[in-house]
């Protein structure tokens, strides 16, 4: 099919009621979750997935970016009214939100958070829109020795960047990558792990794993500390933020979408780093640069469009390379195979037509999230009245459902369970949960190229180091753990000082 | 318990893990046909592999908290600590958490989804002891049929009804 063919077929695929109300039930879905302190965007992302088995392919997946659109932007609303942020992600956004609410602009606060993030994700969805594309296309030339080493390098630095600790977060890996070898051997078809139940056949359900690893621990955690289901919230204020101010804080804006895009096209670097950088950036190239921290608005500006810029340039990995960035999009491509597609190189060629249509689908989300975020923000007092302690049984009931719908087998519901108290032991201990659940659906794409690869060379090993591709790899991967370890030993140092310096006071 | 403690200890386990899978789970519950014709193709090569890395990250984790350091527990470690007079009952909810999940997954056959998780969901409100159990026990009645009616009528899904109670 030519590029107006696939265009055409695109625009069919996304310009119906079906599509639209899933977009835009996505994004409210999210919007909400991402503003109940306690659901997060990941959360609410996997409690979806269930829902999505039944849909048409592209109506499912654009429910889920929907989802983890809304769900980024809404985490900027208890940060600012509560000064709790609703994901990780909305961290930055308390430095100068909170001071705003404090002083009374809450709404003028809200106003530029939504505004700097529609225009910060439609930045994103540009960028995915010109570089998947070429990177795809770069792609094809791919053999398994380099999928092999892509698969390696992109493990070995979401390993290091998702936790304070790069030995913890590689034991994450490790042990996600071990999970993945449950099942029946890929190449021969004899058992691993499975102690010849018929469960264990094809290996660990995905959808179950990854509910039992993101959403049984939260509920876990509040089993163990139950806390108020009161907040204070913050009054809108009648100040609205005007034209002028966003006009003074778009050089920001766009600087901070292109440090969102940049950071979120590595894997596993993720929002929550790119809204500092902006943030810091910002600070650091503003006149009022002393007014930060107390209320600047450039500063809530700064960091939502670092974490907004993110959101669609995780997913040019994702659909160019079929490599997930970061858990969103791990479990977004757990909603590509349900249905049956496998994102990477070979997706732009085989269905371009439903490429075409997610980007149209994420241009119109940008649209969508401007009027469905501000309707959220007036809507907030009645979100928050959310009380938690209906909240995380409520979350299990749907886990257990949605779990259950994947094979219609209580013995998914049992692997939740368990994966669930892995999760809360991993969050007890320190160990990150996203490397693991990344491992483990990467797994048997990594043992699958090398034994590819090892098929194509007799055994050679020489195979892995065949082209620049391979070596360039190879190169950062090396480079990752360096950078790595010279990073995480000086922030030990420098909290040991301050460990010294606390217990000499 | 402190972080460096609690880390030696991880590294522990994590070590005998790794044993564990080398010397008995990889040469019990993984076959692998005699004919292989290279080493590292073998379904044995991967999980062996992943088993060493195991033992070194283990080796590799004891001597940063021994040697390096010391460590500083995490803002989510640290949220979680409780007074000791609040540990035994934290741990206690959690156990009873535990026996709510295989309750659950005993009672779906016999009670069916609808009825068990209502009933997990009222006893896990009752554990935190939810501030609304008015609004507890609505969402417990209706939450279950509000999902039932999706995935049953909506998605297709064969909800297992249990032996009393028919819905349609």
């Amino acid at each position: 099919m030519s590029f107006f063919d696939n265009l055409t077929s695109a625009f069919h695929l996304v310009a119906n009621l079906e599509s639209f109300l899933a977009l835009a039930g996505g994004i409210l879905i999210g919007v909400i979750a991402g503003a109940i302190p306690g659901m997060s965007a990941t959360m609410a992302v996997a409690l979806t997935l269930p829902f999505t088995f039944a849909m048409q392919p592209i109506t499912g997946i654009l429910l889920l970016l929907g989802v983890y659109k809304g769900g980024i932007f809404g985490g900027s609303i208890p940060a600012i009214l509560i000064k709790t942020p609703g994901t990780p992600a909305s961290s930055a956004t308390i430095l100068d939100g909170y001071p705003m609410a404090e002083n009374g602009q809450a709404g003028k606060a809200l106003g530029m958070a939504l505004y700097a993030s529609c225009t910060a994700d439609l930045i994103s969805n540009l960028s995915l829109i010109l570089f998947a594309g070429w990177l795809a296309s770069f792609a094809l030339s791919f053999g398994p020795p380099e999928f092999f080493t892509l698969i390696l390098f992109s493990l070995t630095i979401i390993a290091g960047v998702s936790g304070d600790s790069l030995i913890k977060g590689l034991l994450a890996a490790v042990f996600g990558l071990l999970l993945a070898t449950v099942g029946l051997d890929l190449v021969y078809g004899t058992n691993r792990f499975n102690f010849n139940n018929a469960n264990l056949m094809g290996g660990l359900n995905f959808i179950a794993v990854l509910i039992g690893l993101f959403a049984i621990p939260e509920i876990l955690a509040y089993v163990w500390r139950p806390k108020s289901d009161t907040e204070q919230v913050r009054a809108l204020g009648e100040q609205h933020v005007t034209f002028a101010e966003y006009r003074r804080c778009f050089r920001t804006i766009i600087r901070g979408s292109f440090i969102g895009v940049f950071l979120g096209s590595i894997p596993g670097i993720g929002a929550a780093p790119a809204a500092f950088l902006s943030y810091s950036e910002a600070r650091r190239r503003s006149p009022n640069k002393k007014n930060f921290g107390k209320g600047e608005i450039e500063g809530v500006a700064a960091s939502e469009a670092g974490n907004n810029g993110v959101a669609g340039a995780t997913l040019i990995p994702l659909l160019a390379l079929g490599v997930p960035g970061d858990v969103i999009t791990a479990i977004i491509i757990g909603a590509f195979m349900v249905h049956g597609l496998q994102p990477g190189p070979m997706m732009f060629v085989a269905n371009a037509n439903i490429i075409y249509a997610l980007f149209l689908g994420l241009i119109i989300s940008s649209v969508l999230l401007f009027f469905i975020g501000g309707f959220a923000i007036k809507m907030f007092r009645y979100i928050a009245d959310v009380p938690t302690s209906v909240l995380m049984p409520g979350v299990l009931i749907l886990c257990v459902y949605g779990v259950y719908a994947v094979n219609n087998n209580v013995f998914d519901i049992i692997v939740m369970f368990a994966m669930g108290w892995l999760g809360y032991f991993m969050l007890r201990n320190d160990i990150p949960a996203a490397p693991f659940l990344i491992a483990f659906i990467l797994g048997p794409l990594l043992e699958d190229n090398f034994r590819q690869a090892m098929l194509m060379s007799n055994g050679s090993a020489h195979i892995l180091f065949r082209s620049w591709i391979t070596w360039f790899f190879w190169g950062a991967t090396m480079l990752t753990i360096a950078a790595l370890i010279k990073t995480g030993l000086s922030a030990r140092s420098d909290a040991a000082e301050a460990l010294h310096a606390t217990s000499r006071e | 318990m402190n972080q460096k403690t609690n880390d030696l200890g991880l590294g522990a386990g994590v070590i005998a893990f790794g044993v564990f899978l080398l010397l008995y789970a990889i040469p019990v519950f993984v076959s692998a046909p005699s004919n292989v014709r290279a080493l590292v193709l073998s379904p044995l090569f991967w999980p062996d592999i992943i088993a060493w890395i195991i033992i070194i990250l283990g080796v590799t984790l004891i001597a940063t908290r021994v040697f390096g350091p010391p460590v500083v527990a995490s803002e989510t470690t640290a949220s979680a600590a409780l007074s000791p007079e609040d540990t035994p009952y934290a741990i206690a909810r959690l156990a009873a958490a535990a026996v709510i999940m295989v309750g659950l997954v005993v009672a779906i056959p016999v009670l069916g989804m609808v009825l068990s998780t209502g009933i997990a969901f009222a006893l896990i409100s009752m554990i935190v002891k939810t501030p609304r159990p008015v609004t507890a026990l609505i969402v417990a009645i209706l939450l279950p049929l509000v999902l039932y009616a999706f995935f049953a009528h909506v998605a297709g899904v064969s909800v297992p009804q249990g032996r009393f109670i028919t819905l349609p």
